[in-house]
């Protein structure tokens, strides 16, 4: 039989009420409170037996204190005076226990309660809320400019686009805390001072536990969309990352209370490590990826072949591509090829980057890439109609050669319009802009298409 | 509104000082009152921490010894004076209540 048990404890640091019906209940059932720490709630087996909690708040305590200060103490020696024994410190937060059926509450003055209570809160909850509310927003504006300075990019990403929905349950969790807090925080000010009653705190224990099922349940669909190869192992390796710097970060700040080390330092260490390692780990996760070529390890074995040529070594692709060299033409026998495709898809769009190369022992063979878009959401196509028109803009502002696209005959591509680059004086270019209705493509060819091949195209790329 | 601090004393803020009018330990304060008013005022101790580190920043109390955690306390002239203003307050509040239903009694 376990004489201990852990809980991860889903709650508000201010729900006092919620949590004291909560070890009362766990009471009943036989599991006293033991140990409150940052991850885990410890209970310690015994009789089921009625007893009061009661949470109260120390403002001056610290997570980083190595041990509860003098005066902290002082003040849990006067609760078990009173017959409240302590059962667990977190921060300001303090949880106390008390075996007589009807004990003199440790607060007996709500005034001084309501605003002991926001004291601690202005100390850690209300401000470590807001931090984390503006991370979530920042990340959001973040993806939100490289949606608009980049869509091309973005929208395809299933992964970009995924990052905003947790973000978005961040902020959702945040607010709800902060204002349910300030609600009740008002609420009890006013009720204690014109009714010298102690307003009970409401809990939101229940949004918050549907808010992280939901976020669970997005991200296990979200890791099976992923399919697995490179996808997967970089969504787990940024998991990873996270839970590894979490854990340094706690197993240091603990370390350093253990080591009686002062509440000043422990704070400014344990801080300058979240920076440092934050820094350090993405380095050494950016050089294993580089170091090892993570694509090796990650790369499905039939997809890729390599050789060697003039002591390099290259890679051939064997992707099913929709539209090949051989579709449009005749090549001869001895040509070989590299066939690439890179899909990206989100719920907005996708987008199929397809490439075939000779290889590097005979070049002669001719090649072909090409960008298909297929817009799933139409209010953006224009939007991705206006990226692909003025990709070269950017480039144009710093060459005398201008690059820029001319309308041409749509028809032969069976598309509602159609362009051709063109640089400098009227130079003609072999890539071609191609709007379909739901789709558009960018193609470049390594000769001068015929108005047949152009057909073949269209019939390959929109059926 | 907010309750201007220490300008009227609640109940238990007139209690503790007035039990510290005798240099006591913060702890036994807590018997003290409840003995003092016949178990009609308990002060809780998280309340009484408060309380007498309140009243010691407001320099209405002085610690006057301290034997490990235990530590002693005695009222301050300030804290008596505030002590006073809070009897000559009640004693007011009595008497306007005397006077009132002495009225309606005739």
């Amino acid at each position: 039989m376990k004489e201990t048990k852990r809980r991860i404890e889903i709650t508000s640091f201010y729900d006092h009420t919620g949590i004291e019906k909560h070890l009362e209940k766990m009471a009943a059932k036989g599991w006293l409170l033991e140990k409150v720490s940052n991850f885990f709630w410890t209970y310690r087996k015994v009789e089921p037996t009625t007893v009061k909690f009661a949470v109260t708040y120390f403002p001056s305590a610290s997570d980083f204190d190595p041990k509860p200060s003098d005066s902290q103490q002082t003040f849990v020696d006067y609760c078990a005076q009173s017959g409240w024994m302590l059962a667990g410190l977190s921060a300001q937060m303090q949880v106390f226990y008390n075996e007589h059926p009807d004990p003199v509450p440790i607060e007996t003055d709500p005034f001084l309660q309501v605003e002991n209570i926001h004291k601690a809160m202005k100390r850690n909850f209300i401000p470590s809320s807001l931090v984390l509310m503006a991370c979530a927003i920042i990340q959001i504006a973040l993806v939100i400019g490289r949606i608009v300075s980049n869509p091309l990019y973005v929208l395809f990403s299933g992964s970009t686009l995924a990052s905003l929905v947790p973000w978005s349950l961040v902020i959702l969790l945040c607010s709800a805390e902060v204002i349910t807090y300030f609600r009740w925080y008002r609420k009890a000010k006013a009720a204690a001072l014109e009714e010298d009653i102690l307003l009970p705190t409401r809990s939101t224990r229940k949004l918050q536990i549907v808010t992280l099922m939901i976020l669970a349940i997005y991200l296990v669909f979200w890791f099976l969309s992923l399919g697995g190869g490179m996808n997967l192992a970089i969504a787990l390796m940024s998991f990873g990352y996270m839970a590894v710097l979490l854990a340094l970060v706690f197993l240091l700040k603990n370390f350093m209370k253990k080591k009686q080390v002062s509440t000043k330092v422990n704070r400014i260490v344990t801080f300058a490590a979240c920076f440092i390692l934050a820094f350090a780990l993405m380095g050494l996760l950016v050089a294993t990826i580089v170091g090892t070529d993570m694509s090796d390890l990650f790369e499905d074995k039939d997809r890729v072949e390599t050789y060697e040529f003039r002591g390099s070594t290259f890679r051939i692709y064997h992707d099913d591509l929709p539209l090949t060299v051989e579709d449009l033409m005749e090549v001869g026998e001895d040509a070989r090829y590299s066939y690439l495709a890179d899909r990206q898809s989100s719920f907005l769009a996708s987008k199929l980057d397809a490439s075939q190369y000779p290889t590097m022992d005979n070049l002669e063979p001719p090649d072909l890439d090409y960008t298909l878009i297929e817009v799933k959401f139409a209010p953006l196509y224009d939007t991705f109609r206006e990226e692909l028109l003025s990709q070269y803009d950017y480039r144009n502002d710093y060459t005398d050669h201008q690059y820029f696209f001319t309308i041409i005959d749509p028809s032969p591509w069976g598309a509602e319009e159609a362009y051709q680059l063109y640089w400098g004086s009227n130079e003609p270019m072999e890539e071609y802009l191609i709007f379909w209705e739901d789709s558009m493509l960018e193609i470049n060819f390594d000769w001068t298409p015929t108005p047949e091949q152009m057909t073949i195209v269209a019939e390959k790329l929109n059926p | 509104m907010a309750r201007e601090k220490f300008r009227t004393l609640t109940e238990q803020m007139f209690y503790v000082l007035l039990c510290l009018r005798t240099e006591y330990c913060g702890m036994d304060v807590m018997e003290q009152v409840k003995s003092m008013t016949d178990g009609r005022v308990t002060i809780g101790p998280g309340t009484l921490y408060n309380l007498l580190e309140q009243f010691q920043t407001a320099g209405m109390i002085r610690e006057t010894k301290v034997e490990g955690r235990r530590r002693s306390y005695i009222l301050t002239d300030k804290g008596a004076a505030t002590l006073d203003a809070e009897y000559q307050r009640l004693c007011q509040q009595a008497q306007d209540y005397r006077r009132f239903f002495g009225k309606e009694e005739t």
